[in-house]
């Protein structure tokens, strides 16, 4: 594992350091109250300092990676927020989220240092998982934009579902970890693919249908995509066998074509990607101003500060990415995905050097998750595929999924660590 | 009022620079970490299996550490395929009457330049490092194998 990282840590903070400094010369606005640039730096060099000192061997690189990608959200939500009536301090309230992400993070790692443990609250986690979504069918539960996603309990919202799937693939890693060889053993082939015993198999399709099936219900298009195929593609690194992506293949099929006929709103967004020119200025208005945006950035951007995204509706969350290109051009939108594209590989490194089946199992899953929801919220806002609402991890302002995402890092540092111990132990012996 | 253009046309240069320098040193990194990996990585081979003709000068080997049945300082070969460990004489590595080991114990095969073993449901387990292992696993070298009273050290 790589344990040092840092220059690219300083690197990081030097690359939203000037990218905030540039913001403000073209603005020439007086500061963003200081003291919060400083606490979100101090955070992320003592969350650094933390994880160097308490796991010696995990893979650090995943901090300034995360630095980079939070850093270059905040420089955004700023600007795209900075002056307009009703979302003024936005880029403030994301702060206080990163920060307290950033304590989720030392939390996850000071008291799951061992998470095997974990194991054995599968159940009671895949419980609490589903027990979150439902929350939002209660009076706490209410409707943002058609869809009833949020929370709010005293003070607080928030997105169940951001934490929920970190439950559901705990479990679903632990379960199929614990099971494999039964269900392997006690399979039957029908037509040439091996069907496990409703005995062993059952669990896994009861959680699985439950929480698809509330998602769906809720109109969350989004998580149910992900919800669908984590698990599936779990199932596949825990047996190998392509047949299950095969089939899953077929039931998204069906899934997608039986939505379409029964949700309005899923056939508003597919006719919304198919043609946006039909109806320019309400259906198709969002997604052709982002992709006007995306062509405005050109090469090398138009310069943070100086782009329109504010045309954008919801540009803040879903589509900050369309932002990012226009700002800072091909060439900056490039590397934010180069980005992406390292700590899923990191995701993956950390799944393979893992010695046991739980470890390779939940870093798989988890590092799967924050791939494909990247894969699908850039993939819907370039109009490559249907736009699914759902935030792009760490940039995005979002309070649940900020700290979700700080979570699962701390999940994949502690995984990482004992991968390090592994291979660490050899080489003294 | 001060004219800011040229600093900053150069600032927004360096912003793009800065962001691809910290893409080039996690990457950097990240791939040097890749190269720690077993030293014969080689690339993957399409049909699987086979062992890479470059570096045969450190095939990779079984040493046997401390065993009941063989003698301690034993080599075995690991070539290509599938080697099967087990008390069975008709095992690629043949622990003779050593009563902790089952017929068919485990197999070593090789997949991409790693080497994996896999446990063959044996009723007392096999161990790397001291941990039971389930599934396939990836050895890396200097992994200590544990089968039956017989301990391998897994050597490139």
């Amino acid at each position: 594992m790589a344990q040092r990282a840092t220059l690219p840590m300083l690197l990081a903070l030097a690359t939203v350091a000037l990218g905030f400094a540039i913001l403000l010369a073209v603005q020439q606005e007086t500061s963003p109250p200081l003291i919060y640039g400083g606490a979100y730096a101090g955070m992320m060099i003592g969350v650094y300092g933390f994880v160097r000192l308490w796991l010696p061997r995990s893979d650090a690189l995943l901090i300034p990676v995360v630095t980079l990608l939070t850093g270059t959200g905040l420089i955004m939500i700023y600007r795209l927020t900075y002056g307009v009536e009703g979302v003024e301090d936005l880029a403030i309230s994301q702060v206080i989220w990163i920060l307290t992400g950033s304590v989720f993070l030392l939390l996850t790692i000071v008291f799951l240092r061992d998470y095997h443990r974990l194991m054995q609250y599968k159940y009671l986690l895949a419980l609490l998982a589903i027990g979150l979504i439902m929350l939002t069918f209660t009076p706490f539960g209410y409707e943002v934009n058609g869809a009833r996603l949020w929370v709010q309990i005293g003070p607080v919202n928030f997105q169940p579902s951001e934490f929920a799937r970190i439950g559901l693939i705990i479990f679903f890693a632990a379960y199929l970890a614990e099971k494999r060889d039964l269900m392997a053993a006690t399979s039957r082939t029908v037509l040439g693919v091996q069907i496990p015993s409703p005995k062993y198999f059952g669990p896994v399709l009861v959680v699985w249908a439950a929480s698809l099936g509330l998602l769906v219900f809720e109109k969350d298009l989004g998580s149910s995509l992900l919800f669908f195929a984590v698990p599936l593609l779990m199932l596949y690194v825990a047996t190998g066998r392509a047949a299950y992506v095969g089939i899953g293949s077929v039931l998204f099929a069906i899934g997608c074509v039986i939505s379409y006929h029964l949700f309005a709103h899923v056939r508003v967004r597919v006719a919304a990607w198919l043609d946006p020119w039909a109806d320019p200025d309400l259906m198709g208005f969002q997604i052709l101003q982002s992709l006007f945006n995306i062509a405005d950035g050109g090469i090398v951007g138009t310069g943070l500060g100086e782009g329109f995204s504010q045309t954008i509706p919801e540009v803040h969350t879903d589509f900050i990415f369309s932002a990012i290109a226009a700002e800072l051009g091909l060439l900056g939108a490039s590397a934010i995905l180069l980005t992406f594209l390292i700590f899923v590989y990191r995701g993956m490194k950390i799944a393979l050097l893992s010695g046991d089946d739980f470890s390779k199992l939940l870093a798989g899953g988890l590092t799967v998750m924050f791939a494909l929801q990247t894969l699908v919220i850039i993939g819907g806002v370039t109009k490559a595929i249907p736009l699914t609402g759902i935030t792009l991890p760490f940039v995005s302002y979002g309070g649940s999924s900020v700290v979700g995402n700080f979570i699962l890092t701390g999940l994949l540092l502690v995984i990482s660590e004992k991968a390090g111990r592994r291979l660490a132990g050899e080489e003294v012996r | 009022m001060i004219d800011l253009q040229v600093p900053l046309l150069a600032a927004k240069a360096l912003l793009l620079l800065l962001l691809f320098a910290f893409v080039y040193v996690v990457v950097r990194r990240a791939v040097g970490d890749l190269r720690s990996l077993p030293r014969n990585s080689d690339t993957f081979v399409a049909g699987g299996g086979r062992e890479s003709v470059v570096d045969s000068g450190s095939e990779p080997v079984f040493v046997v550490e401390d065993s009941e049945s063989l003698a301690p300082g034993t080599r075995f070969a690991i070539g290509g395929g599938v080697t099967v460990i087990g008390r069975s004489g008709s095992s690629d590595i043949a622990l003779r009457h050593d009563d902790y080991a089952s017929g068919e114990h485990a197999r070593l095969m090789r997949r991409g330049g790693v080497l994996y073993i896999e446990d063959m449901n044996s009723t007392n387990g096999t161990f790397i490092n001291g941990e039971r292992c389930t599934g396939a696993s990836a050895l890396q070298p200097g992994d200590l194998v544990k089968i039956g009273s017989t301990t391998f050290r897994y050597k490139e």
